[in-house]
């Protein structure tokens, strides 16, 4: 019996690192990049397969690396509708610079959908998600409130869509429809450009999914974070991969996959489907979406649904419950409870 | 039987590499030393990639030195330049060979001119008799053939212009040469060509005016323009006002048009710049329904600190917006332009609303700074936090 129990958790795990390691984007190798010497200081630069690429090497003062960088965005093929394709003039999706002063990540989002404007045929929709770690919190703070009061267009404060709280700060515009946050020393902004309409409830669903990236690196919050314990059958579950979104604790849905709920994806290029059923219960959810599909009708979620690493991300309780398993919570640690 | 096949495919396979490798050792004997455009003279150009300028400048004359540390140098010349005269070296076990020049559109693909210089020798100087470049902008695509014991050719680019590139353009940054000499491509007057540019930067540009983008320094005098951040921006050509305002100025400029300037409103002192505002006064604006790049036909008011657009004199070019008449081109700037651009101007004191009037109400703000206009201060440099 224990022989079998090993034998499972060692499938396990397998699964989880090759899941890991092939939902994990990596930097661009060391052999594409150039050394360059600059005003005294020593960068390594180059573009590879749409990536622009700039790293200072000496003198390094920052701990930011580019895998740190890569974590925090989603990959080029997550947000279902859109790909990160090359701008036709510079051939870039993604910008990543690794600086002294600050480090930034940007990354463009193309929908499949592409108009006529004039002569010139472009995306329909296009998302762009960027995020710039600064030395310290302070100087993010600075430098947010720097970029928004030199802006040409007034700023005024708006609640989100979804009227919660996101990140420490935050500041929302609906035209452009962009969310900016600030958590600890990052500031991470999601914009969604369109020549038809944005729906701003998507660019927060977007949002929230950075911060919960954001909060899988402790260093860059300047404070430790409180783990969440998801236990099932008394057994912990999703280590680390659990997290309080103002409040809310979400996880990934295969949390559930121990206490007997069977998954089931859908993925293609235009959307990310997950059912998970139990019992003959069953709940639907879609990557970005603020709402699932259960036996009984729509139900609203507290927190969207996201992905990261191949997989969503979903608000716990809710979707538990929803699948009829008790949900006990004390302090820290939240008890999954199947029939 | 497949053992025997496999053996022999495997031979055949491993003998095409090894000749694939071996193969150009051969010719070792002939190759460029440089082919180069010597007259007439190139305006100067940059790459755009590093600063200080001195070390990012493009080894003149343009075409291939295989001495150089980048050996092929493209070139830029006024629209109708002749007199071309081609100098070349190359290196071959024969002692004459043909030189054949093919110039094309490198936009079109067209071939513009074609001619062979039989039984030349190894090294020399070549008139390009008949080679006229067009009276348009275009960027243009030479190939320098050699025909001896082989035959190898090189290749560079020419962007033709109106005229000289001016400043902030001077020398012009190559990959602006890029896009301006494609977007303006046929244009043969100086208003052609500021319109057209004008008019495609609206088209592809994504106009964001929520927060400050690639430009630094901002003061009544000039500003700071991080051309190389801008130009790899990964939704390229995105900003606001004043980056828009500031690539056109480069855009148009750098095929010798006009010599643009950025301009803005009215000055800084007198702008509100919301609750973080040390004083808490000043003005603001709100436009007219205007559509923005990219917005798809939906129109839109905005509520403007300031703004920002590119100006010859009082005419105006903006790709920010198009206003309900169209995109400014060349409007004039205090009664077209302002009337397009401005519904009413609102006065604030003490962070609290004290007059809204119109655009040509007496005390209005409408005071375009600085009066001659900036040309922004560009930069291949990083982006500062």
């Amino acid at each position: 019996m224990m022989k079998k129990e090993v034998i499972l958790a060692m499938s396990l795990m397998a699964v989880i690192l090759a899941a890991f390691g092939q939902f994990r984007e990596s930097p661009p190798p060391r052999e594409v990049l150039k050394e360059v010497k600059s005003n005294g200081e020593k960068f390594l630069e180059g573009r590879w397969e749409g990536i622009y690429y700039k790293e200072i090497l000496e003198p390094r003062k920052t701990d930011v690396n580019a895998q740190m960088l890569l974590d925090l965005i989603y990959g080029k093929d997550e947000i279902p509708g859109f790909l990160s394709t090359p701008n036709p003039f510079n051939g870039l999706h993604t910008n990543i610079v690794i600086l002294n002063s600050w480090s930034r990540i940007d990354r463009a989002y193309r929908s499949f959908e592409r108009v006529m404007i004039g002569r010139t045929e472009r995306s329909l929709h296009e998302i762009d998600v960027g995020i710039w770690v600064m030395p310290n919190r302070e100087e993010a703070l600075r430098r947010v409130q720097e970029a928004i009061m030199h802006a040409a267009m007034a700023y005024k404060h708006r609640e989100l869509p979804s009227g919660l709280p996101l990140g420490e700060r935050f500041w929302y515009w609906e035209v452009p429809n962009t969310i900016r946050f600030l958590l600890g020393r990052v500031v991470a902004w999601v914009t969604w450009y369109s020549m038809a309409k944005p729906d701003p409830f998507v660019t927060e669903a977007l949002a929230w999914g950075i911060e919960y990236r954001i909060q899988q690196h402790p260093k860059l919050l300047g404070m430790a974070r409180k783990p969440v314990t998801v236990l099932v059958s008394n057994r912990p579950v999703a280590q680390g991969k659990a997290i309080a979104l103002a409040g809310v604790t979400v996880a990934p849905i295969s949390s559930l996959s121990p206490a007997k709920v069977t998954l089931q994806t859908k993925r293609t290029e235009k959307e990310w489907v997950v059912t998970a059923s139990l019992d003959g219960r069953w709940v639907k959810f879609k990557a970005f979406s603020w709402d699932m599909e259960t036996e009984k009708g729509k139900v609203k979620l507290e927190r969207p649904v996201f992905p990261y690493k191949g997989e969503l991300i979903v608000p716990l309780r809710q979707v538990a419950e929803a699948l009829g398993i008790k949900v006990q919570q004390k302090g820290q640690t939240i008890a999954l409870l199947p029939k | 039987m497949i053992v025997e096949l496999r053996v022999k495919n495997t031979f055949i396979a491993l003998l095409v590499i090894i000749l694939s490798f071996a193969l150009p050792s051969f010719s070792f004997a002939q190759q460029w030393r440089y082919a180069l455009l010597e007259e007439p003279s190139s305006y100067p150009l940059r790459w755009g990639e590093k600063e200080p300028p001195s070390e990012d400048m493009v080894a003149m004359p343009p075409g291939l030195d295989t001495s150089r540390t980048i050996p092929s140098s493209p070139g830029c010349y006024k629209v109708g330049m002749s007199g071309f005269v081609l100098s070349y070296k190359v290196e071959d076990s024969i002692l004459r060979g043909a030189i054949d020049v093919v110039v094309w559109d490198e936009i079109t693909g067209e071939t513009y001119w074609n001619q062979t210089y039989p039984r030349v020798p190894k090294e020399g100087k070549i008139n390009l008799e008949g080679l006229v470049l067009p009276s348009y902008i275009t960027i243009l695509r030479f190939q320098v053939s050699w025909s001896g014991s082989g035959t190898m050719f090189t290749r560079f680019s020419v962007f033709v212009v109106l005229d000289a590139p001016k400043s902030p353009m001077d020398p012009a940054w190559v990959n602006v040469l890029r896009i301006s000499c494609n977007w303006a491509r046929g244009e043969s007057t100086p208003d052609g060509a500021a319109n057209v540019l004008t008019q495609t930067l609206w088209e592809k540009g994504t106009y964001d005016p929520s927060q400050q983008w690639y430009t630094r320094n901002e003061t009544d005098a000039g500003e700071t323009f991080y051309l190389k951040s801008f130009l790899s921006d990964q939704s390229f050509p995105r900003g606001q006002c004043n980056d828009f305002a500031d690539f056109l100025v480069c855009l148009i400029n750098s095929v010798g048009a006009y010599e643009t300037k950025a301009q803005r409103t009215y000055s800084f002192t007198v702008v509100y710049w919301g609750p973080l505002d040390p004083d808490g006064s000043g003005w603001r604006f709100q436009t007219n329904e205007v559509d923005p790049a990219p917005s798809g036909g939906s129109t839109q008011k905005f509520d403007f600190a300031y703004h920002q657009f590119t100006v010859v004199g009082s005419s105006v070019w903006n790709g920010t917006v198009k206003f309900a008449t169209g995109i400014a081109l060349g409007w004039e700037r205090d009664t077209t332009y302002k009337l397009a651009l401005v519904e009413w101007f609102r006065e604030w004191q003490n962070h609290t609303i004290v007059q809204t009037i119109g655009p040509n109400d007496p005390g209005n703000p409408w005071n375009p700074t600085p009066a001659l206009g900036f040309i922004p201060d560009i930069t291949a440099a990083d982006l500062p936090p």
